[in-house]
């Protein structure tokens, strides 16, 4: 069975309810797939193999725990996500990572964050839902061949161009008919938006990442991100 | 200057933040943070990441210069940067991957016209050797090799390097699967340093080198054509022959995988290595059957031959340089 076919993913499902079978078919189908993503990541600050498969398989049962089909997600795009994320943490917490140092640690201070020195506080990726909520976004992003670490330092800098940006991802995520059309076709609907924003079509090709990684922000459930949208548009115009 | 944020994503040495200017920047990453957080952050965290942004004549010339004596510098690294391993994978298409010693592939060859003409489309360099094996999997599957059951991976290495052996092992115990492929690979390996030399002047990758050897002294026909138009029969053969000489890794459970489609048990098994000096583990998982029993438990099958030394993973003397380099994600 094609790994990540709706097939595939309703067996996910199927497994989800605690039909332990279906649950150890399942991790007998995909050993080969997580043996990869093992091997892919036993290099990166774990070296035992078999230390980063049973990280990897743990992780990948917690996805299949929390899978939920409704998202649109491919199973196997979820799983490989948590996966990642939970070597991240793992990582972290184990403190393997060359990045802690005073300095950096200086330069940022943590919003409403409680100071202690629990290690659990060092999981990047300890909020689940919050967890879930990247995934969607960076699944949404991947339909277009790109990932929010690819798109960090390419947004426009000039605040004519950003004040533009922001009209078109508003304009965008706010028709529901186009969202859905550019996630299906994995296109930018330039020409729609040129006429709805009444903005040059070369404008919009120019910065169609940052419309369409703003949209798919402006979309999602992080309330944040669109008060500070907000706040800028307010503080451009 | 001070700047506020929202952490969107973290991984080992970075963060992504969306900025209160609407800006999505990378920042180094601190050890506490998480996703959705909100953070004020020095705006000196980002600039390591910033692209540079050329504003005079001057810059540019300073970083021209400054790109001229870089370059002359590195060049002189790469050259002075000695081969510490191959690896090569065959095929029909057949590549050859040079490692440094942090099992980083420095350079890459294409054995023959069919590797040559996909491999361009690819770069190799500064992967771990894993992820370029499985990336010139993917282009092979890609480019029409999907069918290709059988894969032969060979390697020179330093016999004293049980890291490098072990994810060989690991390799070759749970072979090639993805959704349009399915392959057994062969793992062989040789601490001997005269093989790539031998293998070059006779134009042929160290994996067909060997093969080679291995049917002269075995007595097997061999042409360049055997790998490819070899049977399961031959392939057994050829395995034998190759056991004789050489630390040899395969799954034999998996001999047989494209011809049941619904074949699905894949047990990694160490094959024992029939060489002296090999030193060999193997991992065996334990499949849980609950979400909360995770378990591994390192197996190794014992070496047939007296003077071989066996370790579980544990004992794997631990090579330091293999795990330093993870520039070989993608993206």
């Amino acid at each position: 069975m094609p790994l990540s076919s709706p097939v595939c993913d309703s067996l996910v499902v199927e497994a989800k309810k605690g039909d332990a079978f279906l649950r150890q078919r399942l991790v007998t189908e995909w050993t080969s797939w997580l043996h990869k993503q093992a091997r892919k990541c036993s290099h990166n600050g774990i070296s035992d193999f078999d230390e980063t498969y049973r990280l990897v398989l743990s992780a990948f049962h917690s996805a299949v725990d929390r899978y939920d089909p409704e998202s649109g997600i491919p199973f196997e795009f979820y799983a490989a996500q948590i996966i990642r994320n939970h070597l991240t943490d793992w990582r972290r917490l184990h403190q393997t990572t060359p990045v802690e140092n005073n300095q950096t640690q200086s330069n940022i201070t943590l919003i409403n964050a409680q100071t202690s020195d629990d290690p659990r506080q060092r999981l990047a990726y300890g909020d689940k839902n919050m967890q879930d909520s990247i995934i969607k976004i960076e699944y949404q992003l991947s339909l277009f061949n790109t990932s929010l670490a690819k798109l960090a330092n390419h947004f426009p800098k000039k605040p004519d161009d950003m004040q533009k940006c922001i009209k078109l991802a508003k304009a965008l995520g706010s028709s529901e008919t186009l969202f859905n059309q550019s996630l299906l076709e994995r296109k930018l609907p330039i020409q729609s938006l040129s006429e709805i924003c009444n903005v040059p079509t070369v404008s919009i090709k120019r910065h169609r990442y940052c419309v369409l990684c703003l949209a798919i922000l402006l979309s999602s459930n992080l309330l944040l991100i669109r008060s500070y949208v907000e706040i800028m548009e307010r503080e451009l115009s | 200057m001070k700047e506020q944020g929202i952490v969107l994503s973290v991984n080992d040495h970075s963060a992504v933040i969306f900025t209160k200017t609407c800006q999505l920047i990378e920042i180094v990453a601190p050890p506490n943070i998480s996703v959705g957080q909100e953070i004020v952050y020095s705006k000196d965290n980002s600039a390591h990441f910033d692209k540079p942004r050329i504003k005079t004549p001057l810059l540019v010339a300073t970083m021209a210069l400054a790109a001229l004596f870089i370059g002359i510098f590195m060049s002189q690294s790469i050259f002075n940067n000695r081969t510490y391993a191959i690896i090569s994978v065959d095929i029909n298409p057949s590549v050859q991957f040079l490692l440094n010693k942090d099992l980083v592939i420095t350079e890459v060859k294409a054995m023959n016209s069919d590797a040559a003409k996909l491999i361009s489309e690819e770069v190799y360099r500064g992967l771990t050797w894993q992820n370029g094996v499985d990336q010139w999997f993917d282009v092979l599957e890609n480019h029409g090799y999907e069918s290709s059951e059988r894969i032969l991976v060979a390697a020179v290495l330093p016999n004293d390097d049980a890291e490098l052996k072990y994810q060989l092992a690991a390799l070759g115990e749970s072979g090639y699967e993805s959704e349009a492929m399915k392959a057994q690979v062969l793992v062989v390996y040789s601490d001997d340093f005269d093989l790539p030399e031998k293998a070059a002047n006779s134009n042929l990758s160290i994996g067909m080198q060997i093969l080679k050897n291995s049917s002269e002294s075995s007595g097997i026909e061999w042409d360049p054509s055997v790998l490819k138009n070899a049977d399961s029969q031959d392939w057994l053969l050829i395995t034998e022959a190759l056991e004789r000489d050489y630390n040899v890794s395969v799954n034999p459970s998996r001999s047989s995988v494209t011809s049941n489609s619904n074949a699905t048990q894949t047990s990694p098994q160490t094959t024992a290595p029939s060489n002296s000096n090999a030193t060999q583990t193997s991992p065996q998982a334990t499949e849980p059957s609950n979400s909360n029993a995770t378990q591994t438990s390192p197996q190794a099958t014992e070496p047939s031959n007296s003077n071989a030394t066996q370790t579980t993973q544990k004992e794997i003397p631990s090579n330091p340089n293999a795990t330093k380099n993870s520039n070989g994600n993608k993206g």
